[in-house]
């Protein structure tokens, strides 16, 4: 069975000149780990949003495990998805360790096993639990932020996760080392991950599939090597051009 | 010349203690009834966004209305008395509350929301244990502007036989009584004084049970 499943998705924003999904289809099968590549504006974010129905469609079928999510109510749903977005979106007045206990907290676990579990997320976000667990969002760095982020996430266990630029607001050495942070958790847990991203080298390292989207269209969706190998379109083309330009333009200018 | 102001003070007790108490009555009233209903109105406001224009210029206009002129519109309606006092300063809280109840919720990091609610808190969830408790600084200090603002005012609305500290403020005035007209000053600030004190455990007391 598909892990996500979309069936013609359309949605239009009122008074947006063209639509943020277009007859989008897709099946996405579990354990797959797929970034979405687009510009800004492209629909990327509205799709992951109607997995967990922040957004509802205009008409077409969002299918998780072959359930419609049109058929769960949406808080119920959201608390079995992971989603971590740009700014980490911290709640400021609480602890590290309040803010991934929220979750567990809304569905009554028992205080040892909330304990327990964000010792255990702090450390697969090789953050140390003595060290974190007290302080406050601001007394954190921006990765660190993320961190708590993708903790409180992951802390259910939740088999779909979404995944909304959580790097992007990142510098470029923190972003490396939480890519492959966030590549060793996957290939550890095997949960669907969707990880919206506007870095083709980002979409490109993480995902075991990567999906191209413009102007809420989705243009080519395959692995890594098969996008490289056979871009569908001068969309994609264009995209991955610029991969090899920005590169070869620096080493042109430094004589490599 | 100051122990005249006291043995003035003492010789009148009951006067000055009977003022006081239907001065605390009123605002007691007054600022129970108005947190309440900016409560209401802020959560209709939350649920129905183009409501806030309406609202919160309908109670600016309101509030830029000289009490006087208020309490005189209210009295064929309503008559004289306390009642007529409590609804104008009622009204008038509306202002100071909802602006600052708004202002504290829109002041909140989008984002932060927008995480709560993919995770999966309900609506209710979201407004008690984040946009409240975010939002508190800025709400508590609306509501010391509504208490300023109507132990103050309900002072004026003596003059329509409300009753509390503004009849002595209003009879000293009349018959130059000196010590009239500065002993209701005094316990007039001295009760801004201790409702500021008391909202102050309050709001320590609250916060500490969201967390």
């Amino acid at each position: 069975m598909k892990a996500v499943a979309l069936n013609h998705v359309n949605k239009r924003f009122p008074g947006a000149a063209c639509p943020a999904l277009d007859d989008v289809s897709i099946a996405i099968e579990d354990g797959e780990f797929v970034t979405i590549l687009g510009a800004s504006g492209c629909g990327k974010t509205t799709l992951i949003k109607t997995i967990n129905r922040l957004q509802e469609v205009d008409s077409g079928q969002v299918l998780l495990y072959g359930k419609n999510v049109q058929d769960s109510d949406p808080v119920q749903l959201r608390r079995h998805i992971g989603y971590v977005i740009q700014k980490a979106g911290l709640f400021p007045h609480m602890t590290v360790a309040e803010n991934i206990a929220t979750v567990p907290r809304i569905l009554g676990w028992e205080p040892d096993r909330i304990r327990q579990g964000i010792r255990r997320m702090l450390r697969l976000v090789a953050l140390e639990p003595e060290e974190f667990c007290q302080r406050y969002p601001l007394q954190l760095s921006g990765g660190q932020q993320q961190r708590v982020g993708l903790a409180r996430a992951l802390i259910t266990d939740p088999p779909i996760m979404l995944l909304d630029e959580p790097f992007g607001a990142i510098d470029a050495i923190n972003r490396e080392l939480l890519q492959d942070e966030l590549k060793r958790i996957h290939e550890a847990s095997r949960k669907t991950c969707l990880f919206v991203t506007h870095d083709i080298r980002e979409a490109l390292k993480l995902g075991t599939k990567v999906m191209i989207m413009n102007q809420g269209r989705l243009l080519q969706y395959g692995t890594p090597a098969e996008i490289l190998k056979q871009p569908a379109g001068d969309f994609v083309r264009q995209l991955l051009e610029t991969l090899h330009r920005d590169t070869s333009y620096l080493m042109d200018g430094a004589g490599i | 010349m100051i122990e005249a102001y006291f043995s003035y003070l003492l010789g009148h007790g009951h006067l000055f203690a009977q003022a006081t108490l239907e001065h605390i009555g009123i605002v007691t009233v007054t600022l129970v009834i108005s947190i309440l209903l900016s409560a209401v109105l802020s959560w209709l406001i939350l649920q129905a966004k183009w409501l806030e224009d309406i609202l919160v210029q309908l109670f600016s206009g309101i509030y830029a209305i000289p009490s006087m002129a208020l309490f005189a519109m209210l009295i064929p309606i309503t008559g004289l008395g306390n009642g007529t006092a409590i609804i104008v300063l009622t009204v008038y809280n509306q202002y100071l509350l909802l602006k600052n109840i708004l202002a504290g919720i829109h002041g909140i990091d989008p984002a932060v929301v927008e995480a709560g609610r993919g995770m999966g808190m309900s609506e209710l969830q979201i407004l008690r244990r984040i946009q409240l408790p975010l939002a508190a600084p800025v709400i508590a200090a609306g509501l010391r502007l509504a208490i300023l603002s109507t132990t103050g005012i309900a002072a004026i609305a003596a003059c329509i036989q409300a009753g509390g500290l503004g009849v002595i403020l209003f009879s000293g005035m009349r018959t130059m009584n000196v010590y009239k007209m500065v002993w209701g000053t005094i316990i007039c600030v001295l009760l801004v004084f201790l409702e500021d004190g008391i909202l102050r455990i309050l709001q320590r007391k609250i916060c500490k049970e969201v967390h």
